[in-house]
């Protein structure tokens, strides 16, 4: 069965999907790696932001009849509230405590976004349409790439195309901006940054208002191309790979965060092509990926060997 | 008999949990939800033993329970739902496979620590819900697997009323377990791994055995619950057991409070309960509980059995100002007895031997052909600028560094890469330049940990109360009084180390240090931080302690006059290399010591 399944994808398509979808779960890695390098925790809420969002797209476009435009800037701007309540309300006032709890307190973040997505959105399946089906320009309609039976859409181009820029406009603010320096000194000294005069609440709020974007953006991309989204989809799905992405890369550097989405991006495309019968392989593989770079290179492939 | 007062109450409520469903004055309904209650409890404690006493995270817990309840609906389909094996079988079949699986979770946490554990069980439990848990053989997927309810020998477990008393008398026997473990060595090294995993090493703990056990025990109990679990939802379904369950148990112990045993059942069956009192609630209760968590996190990081702990601490201690026995010092009767020169025994054994031993850290030379000697019941200084190396030689020495060249002699065997806590069993004790102890234990079990290689019981005997391990915890508890009492510290026993003082703390880091009957102590700056009048106090207590317990030193410290009062000889690091070394007064006068102190004089 599963020498059928390779023959009915080819392997060009597997690998163009796992492209796309990497440059999704860039996105994500890249919003959870961000708050590692300040604030030295993994937000678990970092998915969960992400479905969020994507349900605020869905309230404005599908039952408020609004153009995509104005649901994405909806839920941006939501992520962008979520953001600096996290900064505000929990990082803050936990900024001595142990990593550990700041952790926990994320994942209680998490829930409680599920509980809002449950009680003030939907507890069922429900449809966030694609920005575009078919992009016309003048007497020109780009309707996607054909690939074989599967039709490479705009939206995987576009996603391709925002996480590039994600990518590109955190890469240039951090090492280009004096801001973004302070960001990178902070992540690297916070004790040091502050007696230097680098606003550090400002720092800190930047974060996780930049973090809980990228988390929204991610999520906007994603719910499209799953045909359906539910509550606490995300965090198993997009959340975990986001996170590998970051582990496998190494949180310490952005390239490293796309490399390790473009590798989990074709992991995920091969191994769930390849047991098209059991949705349950990428996982698997996922865990060993992630247990392997864990324990014989914890600071990820192309992570700074410097201890943290 | 305080450990038994628990499982005597709970052992009562199920009595009346059984007689009150017979009488019908608890309805079947009731039953049911607090039965849900029990099992949550169950985990709840599962949990909290991993999480609360071992400092190590789990995301997988509803994983493991999860597992034990599919075994159990395993188990029973293969037996026949009316077997009189069959509750026994299915109850020892999912405890065996939650602490297989458990352990198996666990292994990655011998190497990660902290938030990389947590990434690492996230996975596992990822991989439990999409992987594991759709083997439709095991599972049923969508339509699940059925098990009815079960017979306890020739009673028929058919109503939740006696379900709720057989979960109410498992809960009674693990709770007492869990009481009995944090009064065994077992229990206290959990304690100390949490605290910190070099600490417990230098308690002769090991560190990665005692952490796969708190796993195996851990996800023996969750296989447990869900063993009940199973028999009491009657149809099993994988939706009970998915990683936002998981999160769940995580809210009840944080709200509960981490370590705290009654916080965390109380919570348990609360958050059970509450849910379906309060039903107009209609889902706000996800948010009010998560918000809940983080307000908990963010205010009261103990949840409150924290907080009543700290109130009744700070009245201990408001009394002890009034009633002005706070000063700590050597008591009167006690005072004179070692300050002879002579030592009183004979001594043997302890003898150090380190041979030319170096290390580096990147190109950084920390060490160069360092070699040493400390004769048995000698004590020796070993002194020299910040960033000698006197602390790196003695993580060589302890074992919490390996040399990348010489060896390390003690009685004539070669312990170069023997483990730290090794090291701590064959005769070495040491004190840390940041008080080694664990800091949210009493003095008293801090004592007792320091005795943790002197107590040659298994985890079995300690659980279940044997005879030999009951005289040993017993001897054990009054050498500690004894100890604390020397170097007058009785009235701390029961007060926790974090609301001590600095000069009480050192002081009980030094009787922790001779209570394992060391043949050498490696004493790491014992004054830093203590004004000079609480040092001189503090010489007197280690000469004192050496005398009386025969023992070699080995002394790092910056405070000369210490050093010059307890040391028969001296050795001057400087740049990781031994600069001079000779008798104490000596040594320390020489021009090229007082240079590389001082720099050089103009």
């Amino acid at each position: 069965m599963a020498t059928l399944a390779v023959a009915q994808v080819p392997f060009t398509t597997m690998f163009v999907l796992g492209l796309a979808y990497g440059a999704i779960f860039a996105v994500m890695g890249l919003g959870i790696a961000l708050v590692y390098k300040t604030a030295r925790v993994i937000n678990f809420a970092q998915g969960e932001i992400g479905t969020l969002s994507a349900f605020v797209a869905w309230w404005l476009i599908a039952r408020q009849g609004t153009p995509w435009v104005v649901g994405a800037a909806g839920a941006l701007a939501v992520a962008c509230a979520i953001g600096y309540l996290m900064h505000r309300f929990v990082a803050l006032p936990m900024r001595e405590a142990p990593r550990m709890s700041l952790t926990i307190a994320t994942l209680g973040v998490a829930f409680l976004l599920l509980g809002v997505e449950l009680k003030v959105f939907s507890s069922s399946p429900e449809v966030l349409p694609a920005p575009f089906t078919v992009v016309s320009v003048g007497q020109f309609h780009f309707e996607g790439v054909r690939m074989g039976y599967f039709l490479l859409t705009p939206t995987y181009i576009l996603a391709l195309a925002v996480a590039g820029l994600a990518a590109a406009v955190l890469g240039v603010v951090l090492t280009r901006t004096r801001f973004g320096i302070g960001v990178l000194a902070s992540a690297q000294d916070a004790v040091t940054a502050r007696l230097l005069g680098i606003p550090s609440n400002r720092v800190s709020a930047f974060t996780w208002i930049a973090a809980a974007m990228l988390g929204a953006v991610a999520g906007l991309l994603i719910a499209p191309t799953q045909g359906i989204f539910y509550a606490f989809q995300m965090s198993g799905f997009l959340f975990f790979r986001g996170l590998v992405a970051a582990l496998v890369g190494g949180m310490d550097s952005l390239t490293g965060v796309l490399l390790g989405a473009v590798f989990v991006g074709e992991v995920n495309s091969f191994s769930g092509f390849l047991f098209q019968g059991n949705s349950g392989v990428p996982e698997l593989v996922l865990l060993g990926i992630v247990l392997v770079v864990m324990l014989a290179r914890p600071r990820g492939l192309l992570g700074s060997t410097a201890a943290a | 008999m305080k450990t038994l007062r628990g499982p005597i109450i709970i052992l009562l409520l199920a009595y009346a949990a059984v007689f009150g469903g017979i009488a019908g004055i608890l309805t079947q309904a009731q039953a049911n939800i607090l039965s849900y209650g029990v099992i949550a409890a169950l985990v709840a404690l599962s949990l909290n033993l991993i999480m609360g006493y071992a400092g190590q995270i789990s995301l997988a817990q509803a994983s493991f329970q999860g597992l034990g309840a599919f075994v159990t609906g395993f188990v029973v389909a293969h037996l026949g739902a009316s077997s009189p094996v069959g509750l026994p079988a299915s109850l020892v079949a999912s405890v065996l496979i939650g602490a297989l699986i458990a352990v198996v979770v666990g292994l990655p946490a011998l190497r990660l620590k902290g938030i990389f554990l947590a990434v690492a069980t996230f996975a596992f439990a990822d991989a439990f819900e999409n992987y594991i848990f759709n083997v439709q053989q095991l599972t049923g997927l969508g339509s699940g697997i059925t098990v009815p309810r079960p017979w306890l020998g020739p009673l028929h477990l058919d109503s939740s009323s006696a379900m709720l008393g057989f979960g109410l008398v498992c809960l009674a026997v693990v709770w007492l377990l869990d009481a009995r473990l944090l009064d065994t060595r077992h229990g206290r090294a959990l304690l100390a791994l949490r605290e910190d995993e070099q600490v417990a090493a230098s308690f002769g703990v090991p560190v990665s055995r005692e952490k796969l056990r708190a796993f195996l025990i851990s996800g023996a109990l969750a296989g447990l619950a869900g063993c009940l679990f199973a028999y009491q939802v009657q149809v099993v379904v994988k939706s009970s057991f998915l990683l936002e369950v998981s999160l769940t148990y995580l809210i009840v112990i944080v709200v509960g409070g981490l370590g705290s045993r009654q916080g965390v059942v109380a919570a348990a069956v609360l958050f059970t309960l509450l849910p379906r009192w309060f039903v107009w609630l209609q889902g706000w209760d996800v948010i009010a509980t998560s918000a809940l968590l983080v307000y908990t996190l963010v205010r009261h990081p103990g949840g409150l059995p924290e907080q009543l702990t700290e109130v009744r601490e700070r009245r201990e201690l408001k009394r002890r100002q009034e009633t002005g026995d706070e000063v700590v010092g050597v008591r009167p009767e006690l005072r004179d007895e070692g300050d002879g020169e002579v030592l009183p025994l004979p001594v043997t054994g302890g003898e150090l031997t380190v041979q030319n031993v170096s290390v580096h850290f990147g190109g950084l030379n920390a060490l160069v052909d360092v070699s040493l000697e400390v004769a048995p019941g000698e004590c020796v200084g070993l002194i020299g600028p910040n960033g000698a190396g006197k602390s790196t030689l003695f993580n060589v020495i302890s074992g919490f560094e390996t040399p990348s060249r010489g060896t390390v002699l003690f009685e004539g065997r070669d312990i170069t890469k023997a483990p730290a806590h090794a090291r701590a069993a064959l005769g070495i004790g040491r004190t840390f330049q940041q008080v080694g102890l664990v800091r949210d234990a009493t003095a008293l079990d801090n004592l007792l940990l320091a005795q943790h290689t002197s107590l040659p019981y298994g985890a079995a005997a300690g659980l279940l109360f044997s005879a030999g391990s009951r005289r040993l915890e017993r001897e054990a508890r009054e050498r500690a009084k004894a100890l604390l009492d020397e170097v007058g510290l009785a009235d701390f026993a029961g007060l926790r180390v974090r609301v001590m003082s600095t000069g009480q703390q050192r002081l009980l880091e030094l009787a922790c240090a001779v209570a394992s009957r060391p043949r050498l102590l490696l004493l790491d700056e014992p004054s830093a931080g203590m004004s000079p009048a609480a040092a001189e106090h503090l010489a007197e207590q280690i000469r004192r302690l050496r005398h009386r317990y025969a023992t070699g030193i080995l002394l790092i410290e910056h405070h000369i006059p210490l050093v010059l009062a307890l040391a028969d000889r001296c050795y001057v690091l400087d740049s990781g290399e031994v600069l001079v070394s000779g008798p104490t007064a000596a040594t320390i006068g020489r021009p090229e010591v007082v240079t590389a102190y001082l720099g050089e004089a103009v």
